[in-house]
Formats: structure tokens, sequence, C-alpha cells
């Protein structure tokens, strides 16, 4: 396995491994916070990539199937008790066929009916969760959510934690490395590419996009598990379509060609938002600029123009501008 | 010539709104011949095209593959048959390489889905190499196999053609349908088009093209059928062709004294 790494990549291995150990030492626990929002996000990102970038379909509806994964897997532990290692997976599955059921009423249709249909979603998922309260808690949310544990070794600190959604990120960053490098990958990029194409080669067309809109929403109901069990407590409002446009974000700043864009694209939004508290400190600005740097709600209107303004300039993201730099010095 | 027909069209029709694209069209392609399709622009020969490839139904009519048929089979069905097809312009991903690019094709020949490929199991690493064995393969049959790991943007255009011919063939089609594989092509680079499609011939595949270069058609064609108006109004050998005085008038004149 390691006979053909060169040099230079053993380099970026270490580079990265020792960063990343570093960081455990040396990070406080707003910093763990971060970085456990970044794996997450790094997740439901990856997810995103393979059906945005890879196979040219777009959802603004990601923040549901988080939502799923997360209020499945929160209500399966705490309300029915059911073991982590159980409701997590399950949870996953329950996004998944939430995925499969949206891109079925719409994969068949013209292009942009998944699109919408995905925004159907979002909204009927937000409406839900908010007002179906004898389940969801309503808008107040629900707690009491349990931490995973291995036996009885309990994930319950920041750090742990850390490593727990590290271990996790890697091991989906490796299954979607390997998964876009083969035959999948081909077929998924044939079919963004064209789809009359893809066809005249045997591809059953419809098929494959309802397989990758599932597997995205899959990932995004890792995410969500994760998430409902590093916080605890979930409400609405994580997952409204605000976050189903950040996923977008992560995905298009970072670099949509490749799924490390995902991982530099979830670092660049979860970072975004205390780059603009500080920046908002500066007296410099107007009262009423640092009101937009610091409320939540005006950060999409940043959003909409990071989308701009990296596609204009940076088709290819961070990552691309990052792989250019970088052939350039070495 | 061989005297099974592998495909058939019997009365074919199609109707866009009030025009009629083809009108009543028969004719056979024998197993192992080299067929064109000649006739002026808007004479019906892409429509023709795709109605046998699945990507449009006809008003009337019907369509044979192997005595079977597929007039309303769905195109990703009709490759599952045997029938591969190149467009008029190369449509290749332009950012992936050379390789992948024939590689895709053999989607049919392969079966690793989501899973297993993610999670690298042996047997999809195992395909995956026998893939790229074939591909190369067929690559050197183009003389592309220098050009393999190249991005496929940067391969000058009679290049790109011959890689989509790579992944049509990568299906391993028993029959090949090609949109004009000379146009674009300077007149070295149509000799040497001539010369693959005649070397697959000889290895059994059969092959039907449309094609506006008569000096290819009459060189490389066991048979020809001419469209005019969405009619046939000929079909015959390259001699019988020449000599046809409905083609020399509808076609070949004009297009004599367009080369003029």
């Amino acid at each position: 396995m390691f006979g053909t790494i060169r040099l230079k990549e053993l380099l970026i291995y270490a580079f990265g491994v020792s960063l990343f150990f570093s960081f455990i030492i040396l990070a406080n626990i707003k910093w763990l916070d971060i970085g456990i929002h970044v794996g997450i996000y790094f997740i439901v990102a990856t997810g995103l990539t393979i059906l945005l970038g890879m196979a040219g379909q777009i959802s603004i509806g990601h923040a549901a199937f988080f939502g799923i994964g997360a209020y499945s897997s929160g209500l399966l532990t705490s309300t029915w008790d059911l073991n982590f290692w159980i409701a997590g997976p399950l949870s996953v599955i329950f996004a998944g066929i939430g995925g499969y059921l949206v891109g079925l009423t719409s994969i068949r249709l013209r292009h942009d009916s998944l699109a919408m249909a995905t925004i159907a979603f979002q909204v009927i998922f937000s409406v839900l969760v908010y007002e179906w309260v004898e389940v969801t808690g309503g808008p107040a949310g629900f707690g009491n959510i349990p931490v995973p544990s291995i036996g009885t070794f309990k994930i319950d600190t920041e750090t742990k934690y850390f490593l727990f959604v590290s271990i996790i990120a890697l091991g989906v960053f490796l299954f979607s490395r390997n998964l876009i490098s083969r035959r999948i990958g081909r077929v998924l990029i044939s079919i963004r590419e064209n789809e009359v194409v893809s066809s005249s080669i045997g591809i059953n067309v419809p098929k494959y996009k309802l397989k990758v809109f599932t597997l995205s929403a899959m990932y995004a109901g890792v995410g969500g598990v994760l998430f409902a069990h590093y916080a605890r407590f979930i409400s609405p409002t994580s997952f409204t379509i605000h976050f189903s446009f950040a996923f977008l974000v992560m995905v298009l700043v970072g670099g949509r060609r490749h799924i490390l864009g995902a991982f530099f694209g979830s670092i660049f939004v979860t970072i975004l938002p205390e780059f603009l508290r500080l920046v908002s400190s500066f007296s410099l600005f107007p009262v009423s600029l640092r009101e937009i740097f610091t409320n939540y709600t005006y950060h999409l209107i940043i959003y909409g123009l990071l989308v701009y303004f990296s596609l204009v300039l940076l088709p290819k993201g961070i990552y691309g501008l990052g792989v250019s730099v970088f052939q350039k010095r070495l | 010539m061989g005297n099974t027909a592998i495909l058939r069209v019997e009365n074919l029709t199609k109707d866009f709104g009030g025009l009629r694209a083809l009108d009543r069209v028969d004719f056979a392609v024998a197993e192992n011949q080299i067929k064109a399709l000649i006739g002026p622009n808007g004479a019906g020969k892409t429509t023709l095209f795709n109605v046998i490839g699945g990507f449009l139904f006809p008003t009337d009519g019907k369509v044979f593959f192997q005595e079977e048929e597929v007039t309303y089979l769905k195109t990703h069905l009709l490759s599952k048959k045997g029938i591969g097809r190149t467009f008029q312009t190369p449509q290749i991903v332009l950012d992936m390489s050379v390789l992948d690019n024939v590689m895709v094709g053999f989607y049919l020949q392969t079966k690793s889905e989501f899973i297993a490929s993610g999670l690298k199991l042996k047997k999809t690493i195992r395909e995956e190499e026998r893939v790229r064995e074939k591909s190369l393969e067929i690559l050197d049959s183009l003389n592309l196999r220098r050009e393999a790991t190249l991005e496929a943007r940067r391969l000058p255009f009679a290049q790109m053609r011959l890689v989509e011919i790579g992944r049509a063939l990568a299906i391993n089609p028993k029959i090949l349908l090609l949109d004009e594989p000379s146009a674009g092509l300077n007149p070295y680079e149509t000799e040497q088009m001539g010369e693959v499609l005649k070397k697959y011939k000889d290895l059994g595949v059969t092959i039907l093209f449309i094609e506006h270069d008569i000096d290819l058609v009459m060189r490389i064609s066991d048979e020809i059928v001419v469209l005019n108006h969405g009619q046939k109004i000929a079909e015959g050998t390259p001699t019988q062709i020449r000599t046809d005085a409905k083609v020399i008038s509808s076609y070949l004149g004009e297009a004599k004294q367009a080369h003029a």
C-alpha cells in the first residue's frame, strides 16, 4: 500500500499528522469545539462534493438530511434508550431513505426539479420539527442526548470527541477517495458531463443519480448523528435552510472538484463567524457594519458574496488555488 | 458479404410536428459490413441515428437488432445489447485523462458498486487493473498509448475523436454507429480514420456511419444508403451508387459542384 508513495507525498502526510497532534495538544476547548464542528461539516460537505462536484446534481436541502440524522439518533438514544452504536447507523439509514424518497420524486424530471424538491423537503422538515412538539420538543428542542461510549469508555470530553470525529471523518474521506477514483467516480463524472453519452455506454442515468443522492444524504446523516451526540441538545435552528446554504458554500468555496475541497471549505465556513467577530471588534467600522458581521442572519449576505466571487474568480476553490500555488513553487 | 442482418430498420418514420424527418425508411446492415449513410444536410441522417440509438422513438416503423425488435428500448439497454455510438462533435470528458475516458466505456463489463469501490475490496482492485489493461490495448490499437495519461483537453481534435471511438469500442459493441467520423479532420487524418475503421471491421465489428466525405465513403464502404428529404433514394455498392442517376442529381452532383 505504501510502495508507490513518493517522498513529497510522505512529507505532506507527515506534516498533516504532526499538525493534527499539535492541534490536539495545543488547542483549548474553544478551538477543539471548532475542530469538532469542522470534522462534522467536512463529512456533510464531502457527501455534497460527491453529489455536486462529481455527479453535477444539486441539493439545497442537505441540512434536512443532517437533521434527520441528528433527530433520529437523539430521539432513539434518549427517549427510546437505544445504544448509540445501533441508533447511529439506523439514523444514517433513515437519512438515506429520506434522500432516496426525495430523489425518487424528482430525478427523472427536468434538471432543476431536484433543486426545487430539495428546497421543498428542507421547508417541510423545518416545519415538522418545529410543530411536532410532542416528539421533537418543537422550537425549544430537546436535550439529554447521551454521549457515545465504547464499552465503559465514555467519549465525554472535547479532546475525546475531537479524536472520535476525526477518526470517522478520516474513514469517510478514505471511502470517498476510493469511491471517486474508480468505476463509480468515472460514471458520476460522465453523468455530470453528458447524460446522453453516459447512456450510450450503458449507464442507467436516473438509477445512478438516485444512488448518489441517497449516498450523499447518508453522509449528511452521519454528520447529523455526530452533531447530536456532541451538542447533546438539539433544536430546529441548527437545521434550517441557512445551513443548507452553508454546506453549499463549503463545497463551492473549498473546491468542488476534489474532496479535499470540502475539508478547506468546512474550515473556512466554521472559522468565518469567529473571524467576523474579530473584525467587528475593530472600532474603525461603523456600528451598523459591525452588526452585519456579528449577526447570524446577515451571514447569508456574506455567504452569497463568497459563492459569487468564488465562482467567478476561483472556480476550483481554495483547494484549486492551493494546488496551483504549490505546483508553481515546487 | 455476410448474409445475416445485424441491424434492420423497417418502414421507419419520424415526424417532428408537421415535418416528416424520416419517411418509410427500410434497410439492413449485414454482419461485419461497413455501411455508409449519406445525403445532403437535413436529409434525416442524424435523426435516423437517434431513432436507432434509442434517443428518439419513431412515429411509425420498427428497428430490429439481431432479429429482435428493439424499437422502444432505451439507450442504455441498447448499449447493453451491443450498439456503440459516437457523436458529431466528440463528446469526451476534457478534464479526465485519455485513459479514464476509455475506461468509463467498460462500465457494462464491470460490477463494483458504491460499497465495494469505497472499501477498496480486492475484487474491485483486480477489476480496475483488468479494465486498465484492456483500455491500454484499445489505446494501443488507436495509436494513442503514449497519450494515455494526458488530460483529454490537450489532445488535437482528431485524436479526441479517436478517444471517443475508443470509448465506444470499450463497450465491446457488435455494431458501431459513427456520426461523421471525418468531420473536422484534415485529408491525412481522414485517411487514418478510414484505416482505423477498416481495421476494426477486420476484427469483426460492424460499422454504420454517417459521412459527408465522399472519397472516404467510396473507399471503405461495402454498401451505401442515400437519404434525401427523409426518404431512402438509393442503396447499393459504391460502384452502383456512383452511377445512380437519382443520387447524382440530388446529391453527388451537388457535392461535386461544391467541391469545384
